[in-house]
């Protein structure tokens, strides 16, 4: 807390917890560093090989990949060689310390380890254990091995994901590994609020099959209801229209008409206005009764005039429009530097952006308190708060059980 | 008491006075009324929220399916927010919430008489949370917020598809969805720190911030090269193979997201001459020789189908996935077994079933406990709870100020279905 105290006045309500995180990739410290932006004191565990995968992934921030630096900071890092016993019996010493274990091992491993959630909670009942899998720790496909764009595949998510006889997608963000890790984040925050009333821990699951499930709430709704299979429909929306990419006549629009009154407001815009009361276009439901033709009449107005010209009258009708921006120009939208979105630091002598915790609370600022640690930084003064002498720690360090230091 | 039975409620006792509508909101508030809160869904008089129009229908075409996956849980009370009389009601339900959740039109909530200083005025210590699509301050505030909106204004749809081709939606609403879950993580992180120190928050998010978090690692790739992120079809600019490929009938799923699981698919599909090639050994090293690395594993995997190749990748332990359709899932075993879908009984159309929150919790089912509710359908529950007399509600009825539900004949649903929980 004390690493930068601009930023004792936020929200830190996780000040007390301490979080062992033996997670890599993605999901996991993506939940981690949520909890860590809340306050908890995060210790990551990694191996003494070449830590986290994701620091071996391109493009490099000196020997670190952009995506450990995206979701990393806020936590130290210990580096330990857990196939040996010596290794083990620390990451048990330290788990006895914490208040939450977050894991994303294969399933099985964390027996192999001496760590599984049903003996770390009989030792220590307050314990708030969490697995985060690809499949879940139960059922048929719980030792399947899980990424991202597995799941994008395995559970209907490319199925409606692109053009009608496109190629399958993957929807670039790793939409599924992040909210995973978003979903256990509340999970977490959820049982520490039953263990301040009860003083009970809790084993919290969360898992890629289940976010996407989740994610595909409603589509399952529609299948469940009418028998149809959602389909790929490229920009388009299954239950709103019009709602999707027009082409300009210089490139593309996004017009989302997502009421009846704005359907009028794009009909006068248009220069239709016989359209807003035509009973086959006049409610949503009417509209997405009649889908290709009222795309057809909005396509032939819209394509007679560039992008600006659109995006000025739309704006001034108050019809929801947008071009298709990338990451660059967006990035340059003074809206994010003004809502504390991009956070600056300082890492290895440079000046270093981050993207915030999503939250904005009370409009307090949101900084970066560490940023993400190098391979095993914090490795010695990780042991001796865990009880190991200087001695022990020159011990495990010389037979290559606990890890190297960081490597700048 | 039998904690088991009664599932993972832990925000049990807490009470959200919920004017969110259409979709970020819903799932905020669905959420926590998973987790045990109660609900009260304020809606329009007239039609209610617009998702309950939006097709596909269930049984009487009353309730669209976007409405019934994220309003179960919840008590509805309909209320005309344009008369004097109906602001007083939710006046009243605020005197007793914990949370206050809204999702209206920048400046609409204080014209309303709800904006956070009036609300926090009447009831202090509330937990007040704003979603927006661009956030309640900035440049671009005024701005209406849909979530496709956002995806191509946010960069999203710019790194989604085939290069040169039609821009693409994530088709499942990602950043409405996930802006509801941030509310979650704020409001639960709030809870904390108002039961330590009796104050409230106010809380912002915004599916724009939604947005630009989902692109955290994108952004922190166009920080670091200067290069945009571009449109890579299947695959993903810093690991390889990690893309769809075309097997002898249909396309399969290939993840190969560390050095250790190319040695596996080098093994299994009879590549070992290549696993130790100093140009494919490593990610970084297959990343830069990208076009070389695709080109090798796609000729391998065109000789087999993809029924073949499920099964000698997932024997070697190699991920990968056919492009399953949605209802294929919906039927797998590993569904039914992890209990993600929930049937229960609508007093109105019948069998249903909801997709579960997607956290289980000391490995118990999850379980709708209140179907979505019909428009009003509590209102008059709620309002004698409030305080309000039978009188004053039938005279509101007849002036429509609130608009009450049918009522369901006793028997017609499950038993408790829709009392509260």
């Amino acid at each position: 807390m004390a690493a930068n105290p601009g930023v004792s006045a936020s929200m830190m309500p996780l000040d007390d917890i301490v979080v062992l995180d033996l997670t890599k990739m993605m999901a996991g410290p993506i939940c981690t560093q949520y909890l860590a932006d809340l306050g908890a004191e995060v210790i990551k565990v990694e191996d003494t090989g070449i830590g986290d995968d994701m620091r071996n992934m391109p493009p490099f921030v000196g020997d670190d990949g952009a995506m450990f630096v995206a979701v990393n900071r806020n936590k130290r890092s210990i580096a330990l060689d857990l196939k040996t016993p010596e290794g083990q019996a620390a990451v048990r010493a330290l788990a006895r310390r914490a208040d939450v274990l977050v894991e994303s091992y294969a399933t099985g491993v964390t027996d192999r380890l001496g760590i599984p959630p049903g003996l770390l909670r009989a030792e220590d009942p307050r314990l708030i254990y969490c697995s985060i899998s690809g499949f879940g720790r139960t059922g048929p496909l719980a030792k399947r091995p899980a990424y991202e764009l597995i799941l994008q595949a395995f559970t209907g998510i490319m199925s409606v994901t692109g053009e009608a006889d496109g190629p399958p997608l993957r929807i670039a963000f790793s939409p599924l590994d992040q909210t995973t890790g978003i979903h256990a984040a509340t999970g977490i925050l959820a049982a520490i609020r039953r263990r301040d009333r009860t003083g009970e821990g809790a084993y919290v699951e969360a898992s890629l099959l289940d976010t996407a499930t989740a994610f595909l709430a409603w589509h399952a709704q529609s299948w469940w209801e009418t028998g149809e299979l959602p389909r790929r429909m490229g920009s388009a929306h299954g239950s709103l229209c019009p709602y999707q990419a027009f082409r300009v006549a210089d490139g593309y629009i996004l017009i989302a008409v997502g009421s009846d009154r704005l359907w009028g407001a794009l009909c006068d815009a248009l220069g239709m206005p016989g359209m807003r009361d035509d009973p086959r276009f006049r409610t949503n439901a009417d509209r997405v009764r009649h889908f290709a033709e009222t795309v057809a009449l909005v396509q032939q107005a819209v394509v007679r005039h560039p992008l600006a010209h659109w995006l000025a009258l739309f704006e001034a009708a108050g019809i929801p429009a947008a071009p298709v921006n990338t990451i660059d120009r967006l990035l340059s939208e003074p809206q994010l530097e003004q809502s504390g979105m991009i956070m600056h630091y300082q890492h290895l002598g440079g000046a270093m952006r981050a993207i915030a915790y999503p939250v904005a609370i009370d409009g307090l600022p949101r900084a970066v308190r560490r940023p993400p640690p190098l391979h095993g930084e914090h490795t010695d003064e990780i042991l001796a708060e865990a009880g190991y002498t200087a001695d022990d720690i020159a011990w495990l360090r010389g037979a290559g059980i606990a890890g190297r230091r960081g490597r700048p | 008491m039998s904690a088991k039975a009664e599932g993972f409620l832990p925000l049990r006792g807490v009470r959200v006075l919920d004017l969110g509508k259409v979709l970020a909101g819903p799932t905020c508030s669905q959420c926590l009324a998973d987790l045990g809160a109660d609900v009260i869904k304020v809606e329009p008089t007239g039609t209610g929220d617009d998702t309950r129009g939006w097709p596909p229908f269930a049984g009487d075409g009353r309730d669209g399916a976007i409405f019934l996956s994220v309003n179960r849980n919840k008590r509805s009370v309909a209320v005309d927010l344009k008369t004097p009389e109906g602001r007083e009601i939710v006046g009243r339900l605020l005197d007793t919430a914990d949370i206050f959740l809204e999702s209206y039109r920048e400046g609409t909530i204080d014209r309303l008489g709800f904006g956070y200083e009036q609300v926090r005025a009447r009831r202090p210590g509330i937990i007040y949370v704003s979603i927006s699509g661009y956030g309640r301050t900035g440049p671009l505030s005024d701005l209406p917020g849909y979530d496709m909106m956002l995806q191509a204004a946010s960069g999203i749809m710019g790194i989604t598809g085939e290069k040169g081709g039609m821009p693409v939606r994530s088709p499942f609403s990602p950043l409405d969805q996930t802006t509801g879950l941030w509310a979650v993580i704020g409001i639960l992180a709030a809870l904390r720190e108002r039961d330590r120190t009796g104050e409230g928050r106010f809380l912002e998010v915004s599916l724009f911030d939604t947005a630009m978090a989902f692109l955290a690692y994108s952004a922190q790739t166009w920080w670091l090269t200067g290069e945009p992120p571009r449109k890579a079809g299947s695959g993903h600019e810093s690991l390889c193979p990690y893309q769809a490929f075309q097997a002898a009938d249909d396309y399969i799923m290939l993840g190969v997201g560390s050095d250790r699981l190319w040695q596996r698919l080098c093994a299994a599909a009879g590549l070992d001459a290549h696993a130790d090639d100093p140009r494919y050994r490593t990610n970084a090293d297959r990343v830069r020789n990208f076009e070389a690395t695709v080109a090798l594993v796609g000729d391998r995997l065109r000789r087999k189908t993809v029924a073949e190749w499920v099964a000698i990748l997932t024997a070697a332990g190699v991920p990968n996935a056919p492009i399953n359709p949605v209802e294929t899932v919906l039927a797998f075993p590993h569904v039914a077994d992890r209990g993600i879908v929930q049937p229960y009984q609508h007093p109105r159309y019948g069998a249903l079933n909801s997709i579960s929150i997607p956290l289980r919790t000391d490995g118990q089912d999850r379980r709708v406990r209140m179907p979505p509710p019909m428009l009003g359908e509590h209102t008059q529950d709620v309002l004698l709870e409030a305080g309000f007399t039978s009188e004053q509600i039938d005279d509101w009825v007849e002036r429509r100020v609130v608009a009450v539900g049918k009522q369901v004949p006793a028997g017609s649903g499950p038993p408790g279905s829709v009392e509260q929980g």
